[in-house]
């Protein structure tokens, strides 16, 4: 029996953008260091198209959506990097949410594991 | 003792701005009092409301991306043709001011019609190409196709490029070329659309069954490269063989070819033939050589029933009486490209609604969404006309003029021949060619096409390997229908060599490749430089003394045929020959060790 290993303190940050922008996200992630695993989805939106009556024309219905998992410690950099990137403050251009995760589990590099290892007998 | 913080608390304080509210204090649904309180739920409750700054940032991005869409196609085109007149010929353009405003129409009026295609056109497409076929026989369905066909064809814009063409020919010259396009011109159009759709009849049926393309190909090309053989034998029918072949490059575009292809591939995947990467294809294919074969039997229809003398008589009774009494609003620019437009997109929108409340039952869903659609395309599709006739129509018209100066004397014109006969042929021949591969590299369609086909090749074939064979394939092509026209070469010659080397290829091809081929030449010509190429050619006729300036564009289309198919079956011997060398090569020892060792 193999031992499992956990990964604790990450985050999952869920980005959700008009078609087209996806990529704007993961520049923006791998801009400050979040390089982890990423997956990205076509999508289709609902809601501001209804809510805004004719002016949801503007809001394009196709989406890019990206989820990336990042170090709790990251996390705050790359949300504000993304919003910044993908300039979220204008109407119409997408949203993202940060959700904790409890543990992750995939398969560890040997030397990753060693670094591991080392840094935590270094630190006590 | 040294207190200790957590890096992401650190950078959690150096990012300043930040503002926490509650999504319930957002009251983007029903607030807690109307909850408590029971009242219902309607859509308006739901509706938000935004200030005037807000509706500005909403919609300054949503235009700006189409806009530019647009832009990044028409403008590099226009300053080439301009520039090149400046700096070779040294010439200046005329009415430069009208051309400009022109151009400037193409691009809003091609920004709205595309959005209006999507919002207005394209959920019909959808909705119809995914109920029809579950909901009515194939036999309705393939008439719906045929009609659609019809449909799309009055609403492509570059169509009315050829109407527009029409106005340059001499009737005395190319009596049938000059009735065709003119007293015939909405027989034509139909002519092509009914050619169309038969086109997307037989695709649609060959997805459904899984034919091959190349017997189609085989069928449809020898009957009409016959009755071209046919045609050019008879001296007046012989200038009409470029228009013929010209209006198979016309059809296909931003219009016909995603909603023919939305109902077929519908079709398809309604038959449980799934939506293979293949099947999208040959529909394109078969809607440019099917016009050719209709337009060259209209013509053997038309010769039938008028002899030239009498569509002479006619055009100078109708110059006469034209002359004699000031045209009607509707006759005149802009009321012209107005009804142009309507005539254009209405119908087709008509027959949509028929389908779907008729056939189908079904409701209109965002019927605003829709309006609104519809009437950017029709809006989009006036302004379109109008910059076609000022901008497009007249930038082309005036290069070809132009072009000519730089080898040969053309009267007006001061010192020219600007350069020595063999220079200037050589300049205008370059002129031509980089104008056909700038102009096909920057086709976005083509870059889809070329994701396909990377993906079909398992990355073999590379996207920019296509892209610039379609390209070089144009190039060629534009400067030998240019070519054609300076030494007034019959178009039969270039024709008939073309589409056997085609044909010789398309045997020995593999059956993607022949798809890919023969489909880049559909893709290549969209609604930008369709008109601008048109006009070249009749503006470099009429300078030339040329009998017609058609062709150009028909040669244009064989180009990428050949070099595609060569380009394919070039990769194919370089795939065949490293596969051999690695069969036959042991492999080094010194690898094999490196291989054992990663795994």
């Amino acid at each position: 029996m193999t031992e499992i290993t956990y990964l604790t303190d990450v985050s999952l940050l869920t980005c959700v953008v008009q078609q087209g922008y996806g990529d704007a996200v993961l520049k923006a992630a791998r801009d400050v260091g979040a390089i982890t695993g990423a997956i990205g989805y076509d999508a289709r939106g609902y809601g501001a198209r209804e809510r805004l009556g004719l002016l949801g024309v503007a809001v394009e219905a196709e989406k890019d959506v990206i989820s990336i998992l990042v170090s709790t410690d990251q996390q705050d950099a790359v949300f504000d990097s993304i919003y910044r990137a993908c300039k979220l403050d204008v109407p119409g251009r997408g949203y993202m949410y940060l959700t904790p995760l409890d543990k992750v589990a995939s398969y560890i590099p040997e030397s990753v594991m060693a670094r591991m290892q080392k840094s935590r007998t270094e630190d006590g | 003792m040294a207190v200790k913080y957590r890096f992401g608390e650190y950078q959690r304080g150096l990012a300043a701005g930040h503002r926490e509210v509650s999504f319930n204090d957002l009251r983007l649904g029903p607030g807690p009092e109307s909850i408590r309180e029971g009242k219902p739920l309607t859509r308006e409750s739901l509706r938000v409301k935004l200030t005037g700054m807000e509706i500005i940032r909403l919609l300054q991005p949503y235009a700006h991306v189409r806009f530019m869409e647009q832009f990044r196609a028409v403008v590099p085109l226009a300053l080439y043709l301009a520039l090149f007149q400046i700096l070779f010929l040294q010439q200046v353009v005329e009415n430069s001011w009208v051309i400009t405003a022109g151009l400037f129409a193409v691009i809003v009026g091609l920004m709205f019609f595309m959005e209006g295609l999507k919002q207005g056109l394209m959920p019909f497409g959808t909705v119809i190409g995914n109920k029809l076929p579950q909901k009515s026989t194939l036999p309705v369905v393939l008439l719906v196709t045929l009609l659609l066909g019809i449909g799309v064809t009055f609403a492509e814009p570059a169509i009315g490029a050829l109407k527009a063409a029409g106005q340059n020919v001499s009737v005395e010259r190319a009596p049938y070329l000059y009735a065709l396009l003119n007293h015939w011109s909405e027989s034509l159009v139909l002519v092509v659309g009914v050619s169309v759709g038969l086109a997307a009849v037989i695709g649609t049926l060959r997805f459904l069954y899984g034919w091959s393309l190349k017997p189609l190909i085989y069928m449809s090309l020898l009957p009409v490269l016959a009755l071209t053989v046919y045609g050019a034998f008879d001296t007046e029918m012989s200038k009409v063989l470029g228009l013929a072949w010209d209006c198979g490059a016309v059809t296909t575009g931003p219009v016909t070819v995603p909603l023919v292809l939305s109902l077929g591939i519908g079709i398809a995947s309604a038959a449980g033939k799934g939506d293979s990467e293949l099947s999208g294809f040959g529909i394109v294919t078969l809607a440019s050589l099917f016009p050719i074969m209709g337009v060259l039997l209209l013509t053997i229809y038309v010769s039938y029933t008028v002899t030239p003398a009498e569509i002479i008589e006619i055009a100078r009774q109708a110059a006469a009486a034209e002359s004699a009494m000031e045209p009607a609003w509707y006759e005149r620019t802009p009321g012209q490209e107005i009804v142009m437009g309507i005539r254009a997109i209405l119908p087709l929108v008509l027959f949509l609604f028929l389908v779907l409340l008729v056939v189908l039952r079904e409701k209109l869903r965002n019927a605003g969404e829709i309006f609104y659609g519809i009437s950017l395309a029709i809006i989009g599709m006036c302004i379109f006309n109008l910059g076609l006739t000022y901008g497009l129509s007249k930038l082309g018209g005036t290069a070809g003029a132009l072009v000519p100066t730089a080898f040969m004397e053309v009267p007006g014109i001061p010192d020219s021949p600007i350069y020595f006969y063999a220079v200037g042929l050589v300049l205008s021949l370059a002129f031509a060619w980089f104008l056909g591969y700038g102009a096909t590299m920057a086709e976005p369609a083509l870059n889809a096409l070329g994701v396909t086909a990377e993906n079909l090749t398992n990355g073999v074939f590379k996207k920019k390997t296509l892209v610039g064979a379609v390209s070089v394939g144009v190039g060629f092509g534009i400067a030998i229908g240019l070519a054609k026209l300076i030494f007034d070469l019959p178009l039969v010659w270039l024709i008939l060599p073309g589409y056997l080397l085609a044909l010789v290829l398309t045997f020995f091809s593999s059956e993607e490749f022949v798809n890919m081929a023969w489909d880049s030449a559909g893709v290549t010509t969209g609604p930008i430089t369709v008109p601008l190429v048109l006009a070249m050619g009749l503006g470099f006729g009429n300078a030339t003394h040329a009998v017609e300036g058609f062709g150009i564009l028909c040669m244009a289309s064989v180009g990428p045929i050949i070099t595609v198919m060569i380009t394919g079956l070039w990769a194919r011997h370089v795939a065949r020959r490293q596969a051999e060398a690695a069969a036959s090569e042991p492999v080094p020892a010194s690898h094999e060790q490196e291989a054992e060792a990663l795994l």
